[in-house]
């Protein structure tokens, strides 16, 4: 099963790169390389320690339910924030295509973010986050606390 | 003082945990197949032959087949990073002494970090494709085709060379405490608590940034690039400003080219409103993220080919007066192109066709993807 795995994914990762290289020169196969390489190195040093130092912070900076509301709006909001990037800065705008990017993406983000932090009391409130809420052990518990 | 190199322990979270991350891996395993599947799909459609022609029902067909894609690629965001953020640590772990182990590590190493810029590279470019924001000399869709198959490879390796740990993570409880968890302190929010919020992550972002990708959700998708409407009931993804065709196709000598071989008809609006006008009902669906259904009017495209003596089965090539750019030309397989709901569109929403859906004329055709139903037709071109 393991091999058969491995050798499928060998042949469709070769395939992709044969699709590449048989369909773009040199210099856009070079840049496929570059923006992918550039995602993982924004990823690993630039996003993750951000986000790192944000949970160390909040952790800092109380604990019980408000840790966990911050936690919640964390989760819920950053990613969609961070895939929403383009419309916020407006990539791709044109006076020509009209239909593109024409929502008022502050207010919606407003909407959502306010939507996101109140669901995110509610959610630490309830038993949904935490072990600790649940009453259970849930890798919440520190032994060493007990 | 000297800057530590972090190793895993350094990394206290019980979050960072291998029960987590197969669970979330499992639900981005779902979206990554999801969102190849119907990427394969939509690249077939566009192809200018296809072998085996894919079918012309349901005539909705691809407006799903491309909302999945959008809706299962943007959802993978939020379960991407929470996977990657949960494995972290492990970037840091160290390989064991020794030759061959060294070598299995960079090997394992080199095959994620395959992965991993392939994934990144797939949701980001996809993302930017969605603002039709193009800061790059390699074709959007031919290297987001090309990594696509890169990443799906490379998960099904990943998976296949950690299929033991993936099982045995899977089978542990989350919220069984071990050993491990004794080293670390606790956290307000539990293995359980940040998987359920990974998935209502994912389901938040799907619905709010590509959720304009099915009217019927497109009042909640306020991060959407595109908004259900437009200009006749039906939003532009190119106007004919942009597409460099505003004079040519306002110009009132305009003509529209019917060939086959040596036989060649010549037909202006009028003479295409002469012919019987048809009214269809069919969705048109961009996988820039958008979709709208509208009532079109025109020629079934079948009348005008019999003119020419077009033989049955026969593939029918489209010239748009566009002359760059994706959408300037697409070929159409023979069931679609001898299908009754194949209009040469004049008409959209009751009003004839705006400048910008494609006037004079343009195709529209049941179960295509947008970019192929070509407007400002200049030639239609039977081929063998």
């Amino acid at each position: 099963m393991r091999a058969a795995l491995v050798a499928v994914g060998t042949i469709a990762m070769g395939y992709g790169g044969w699709l590449l290289l048989s369909t773009q020169n040199l210099t856009q196969v070079g840049q496929t390389a570059l923006w992918a390489g550039a995602a993982v190195v924004a990823h690993d040093l630039l996003l993750v320690p951000v986000v790192l130092m944000l949970g160390w912070l909040v952790r800092r900076s109380g604990s019980g339910r408000p840790v966990l509301a911050a936690a919640a709006v964390l989760v819920l909001l950053g990613p969609v924030s961070l895939a929403a990037v383009p419309v916020f800065v407006g990539l791709g705008a044109d006076p020509d295509m009209p239909t593109l990017l024409s929502r008022d993406y502050l207010l919606g983000w407003g909407v959502l973010a306010s939507g996101i932090v109140l669901a995110g009391g509610a959610l630490a409130r309830s038993r949904i986050l935490s072990g600790e809420e649940r009453g259970g052990s849930a890798g919440g518990t520190d032994p060493r606390g007990r | 003082m000297r800057a530590r190199v972090p190793s895993p322990d350094t990394f206290t979270s019980r979050l960072h945990d291998v029960r987590v991350a197969a669970r979330v891996g499992r639900w981005l395993g779902v979206c990554f197949a999801l969102a190849f599947v119907t990427g394969v799909l939509s690249h077939y459609a566009q192809a200018t032959h296809q072998p085996i022609p894919l079918p012309t029902r349901p005539v909705w067909g691809y407006q799903v087949t491309q909302a999945v894609h959008v809706l299962a690629g943007t959802a993978a965001v939020p379960l991407l990073l929470v996977k990657l953020w949960t494995v972290y640590p492990r970037l840091f772990h160290r390989p064991s002494r020794g030759v061959r182990a060294r070598l299995l590590t960079a090997l394992e190493r080199g095959s994620i970090a395959l992965l991993v810029g392939a994934a990144l590279f797939e949701v980001t470019t996809g993302l930017v494709n969605v603002t039709q924001w193009y800061p790059w000399e390699f074709s959007f869709r031919r290297a987001h085709y090309a990594v696509g198959w890169t990443a799906m490879g490379a998960l099904v390796v990943h998976v296949g060379v950690k299929l033991p740990v993936i099982r045995g993570a899977l089978a542990r409880d989350l919220d069984e405490s071990d050993s491990y968890d004794d080293r670390r302190p606790s956290s307000p929010l539990d293995r359980r608590g940040l998987l359920r919020l990974s998935g209502l992550a994912a389901a938040v972002a799907a619905v709010s940034t590509a959720g304009g990708t099915l009217p019927s959700i497109d009042r909640l998708a306020v991060l959407s690039a595109r908004r259900s409407g437009g200009p006749q009931g039906v939003p532009v993804n190119r106007t004919a400003r942009a597409a460099g065709v505003l004079a040519a196709a306002s110009d009132p000598e305009w003509v529209c080219e019917v060939r086959h071989g040596d036989r060649v008809v010549e037909l202006d609006r009028a003479a295409l409103l002469a012919f019987p006008q048809h009214a269809v009902d069919l969705p048109i669906a961009c996988v820039e993220g958008w979709s709208a259904t509208g009532t079109w009017t025109g020629v079934r495209l079948r009348d005008l080919l019999r003119l020419v003596d077009a033989p049955d089965g026969a593939e029918v090539a489209f010239h748009s007066l566009q002359r760059r750019r994706a959408g300037r030309f697409s070929v159409l397989p023979a069931p679609f192109a001898s299908d009754p709901l194949t209009l040469v569109a004049l008409g959209l929403n009751g009003v004839p066709l705006s400048l910008d859906h494609g006037f004079p004329a343009r195709l529209i055709a049941p179960n295509r993807p947008g970019v192929t139903q070509t407007k400002w037709l200049a030639r239609i071109e039977v081929l063998r």
